[in-house]
């Protein structure tokens, strides 16, 4: 019977005789419940994309969320996980639209919520790292663990500034005067309980991926090229982004 | 360089139950404002289901609150009433919770949310039988097993019923309660909402709960669908004050019971923290009168 009440919601042609009729039309019994279902998970959506939200408007928003319920419904009660390939599904839906940022800007929006509220844990002081300065061809060696809320999210769109606009009252004026051509990637950090986030340089974003994906700190130099590795590595400590150093890997 | 409380130096307020006073539905936009302003209320209530994070501020900032308020957990995704498995990886979640904040009070809902591996994210309705009652019963009881407590387990507000449903809603709460030996909480909006939907007398269907089970009080306000012909549709929406009729069934139904824990929901359009707390010294005054009658009495 509630494979057949689940059906009902998102079908509106199929028979509400499982309905104990009255002066009410069934129809309209039913309806709370539809409304229900698609408004709370609307406002689901919305609280987990605000920037998305800004830029393209609550109406146009609430569409593309629409659609999107009738295609991923969560999968658990958990709401904090719905809307894990939102993203992606955004990508499809502003295709030829002049809002090509918009997917990136929503990852955006979902890195901050994974950011809040992924474990905590104890991230290494300064003092850690200097022992290992002094000794170039193991610190060349040394790989690095990362606090499970960093997020690095690259784009090729100014999506940094783009949030940093939303965060403002003249969100319109300030939109109007970023060069949408321009790549930006933003770092992610919890230090403590609030996410903090960076806009990196290119060489920067290129080093931190590649330790990211483990390896190395003399081979992500030797991508990323020309790079301040000491504020870089400053910068990682001070935002509580290293939880380990690895001497072995 | 995240701060953690020391488990160990944790000291939760209160006993073993809630008190007979009046408590909040804590909202996590509330939370960094209920421990700076420390209001004078019984407990807060939150929702399971905002807490199952793996880290960060919530979690910290509710371990803070646990300190200085009594605690009630209230479920709204478990699916008891769900023709499939309890999902396993929930019912962790909800142990994990009861086990680091130790609430004096966990309940959770007669609905169903799930099905086919779907979360719908409302409270959807039953259909009273004997068999959904046997089902609901195994399930409660599972429950209850699972988190090594007794539950409490709220009347929901409903908007339908079935042409299958062949138990009214209070017996089939009651001898739910009877076999699985979880206590009521009492949403006496929800009670109000489902006797309007259906054009049910609200003391009939109070005087057939099980009201000896009764541990907690829920009130929230409503909305009106007016409909063609004078009809309308009562939305259990929590998106307003407590109104005048369910004031008078609360007034009423403390006068039978006594004095109970008594949450005020507010979960959309929410104020400020404080706008709250005037509802719960609203209740506190009825509660106060609900005492002094007992003992002039005795």
């Amino acid at each position: 019977m509630q494979a057949e009440f689940k059906k009902r919601l998102f079908d509106r042609d199929l028979s509400l005789d499982l309905i104990r009729s009255d002066e009410i039309p069934s129809e309209i019994r039913f309806n709370v419940y539809r409304n229900n279902v698609h408004t709370s998970l609307i406002e689901s959506l919305q609280h987990s994309f605000p920037t998305v939200v800004s830029l393209v408007g609550v109406d146009y928003f609430s569409n593309i969320a629409w659609h999107y319920i009738q295609q991923h419904l969560p999968t658990t009660a958990l709401l904090v996980e719905y809307g894990v390939n939102f993203p992606e599904f955004v990508c499809g839906f502003v295709k030829n639209q002049k809002l090509d940022y918009l997917p990136d800007v929503a990852r955006l929006d979902r890195s901050f919520i994974e950011c809040a509220n992924e474990a905590d844990g104890e991230a290494i002081a300064l003092e850690t790292l200097a022992g290992w300065v002094s000794r170039p061809e193991m610190f060349e060696r040394l790989c690095l663990c990362f606090t499970a809320p960093v997020r690095l999210i690259r784009s090729r769109y100014p999506i940094f500034s783009i949030w940093q606009a939303h965060q403002k009252s003249d969100m319109a004026d300030r939109l109007s005067q970023i060069d949408l051509s321009k790549s930006e990637t933003v770092l992610l950090t919890r230090p403590a309980f609030g996410v903090r986030s960076h806009q990196l340089e290119h060489a920067e974003a290129v080093f931190i991926e590649a330790l990211l994906m483990g390896e190395r700190i003399g081979q992500a130099v030797s991508r990323s090229g020309d790079i301040d590795l000491v504020s870089v590595l400053r910068l990682l400590i001070d935002e509580g982004a290293i939880s380990a150093l690895n001497g072995d890997c | 360089m995240n701060t953690r409380l020391n488990e160990n130096r944790r000291v939760l307020a209160g006993g073993d139950r809630l008190p007979a006073k009046p408590g909040i539905g804590l909202k996590t936009q509330h939370l960094s404002a209920l421990i700076e302003q420390r209001p004078e209320i019984g407990f807060v209530e939150v929702h399971a289901e905002n807490y199952m994070v793996k880290g960060g501020a919530r979690l910290y900032l509710l371990d803070c609150v646990r300190e200085l308020y009594p605690l009630s957990i209230h479920g709204v995704g478990a699916s008891l009433g769900g023709e499939g498995m309890l999902d396993e990886t929930h019912l962790k979640h909800l142990k994990q919770l009861n086990e680091r904040y130790q609430p004096q009070a966990f309940s959770e809902h007669l609905a169903w949310a799930e099905v086919d591996g779907r979360y719908l994210n409302d409270l959807l309705p039953l259909v009273y039988t004997e068999a959904t009652l046997k089902r609901v019963t195994e399930q409660v009881d599972y429950l209850q097993n699972y988190l090594g407590r007794r539950i409490l387990i709220e009347n929901p507000a409903t908007y339908l019923q079935f042409e299958m449903s062949n138990l009214g809603e209070p017996e089939f709460i009651s001898e739910l309660v009877k076999t699985s030996g979880c206590g009521l909480l009492l949403d006496l909006n929800n009670l109000y909402v489902t006797c309007s939907n259906h054009k049910l007398e609200t003391d009939s269907y109070f005087d057939r709960l099980p009201l000896t089970a009764v541990e907690e009080i829920h009130l929230a306000g409503h909305s009106v669908d007016s409909l063609t012909d004078g009809m309308q549709l009562l939305i259990d929406s929590h998106d307003r004050s407590v109104c005048e009729p369910v004031w008078e069934l609360y007034r009423k139904a403390i006068g039978r019971l006594g004095a109970l824990p008594t949450l005020l929901e507010w979960d959309a359009q929410v104020p400020e923290l404080m706008a709250l707390v005037a509802e719960a010294k609203r209740a506190d005054r009825y509660l106060l009168m609900a005492s002094e009658a007992v003992c002039d009495a005795g």
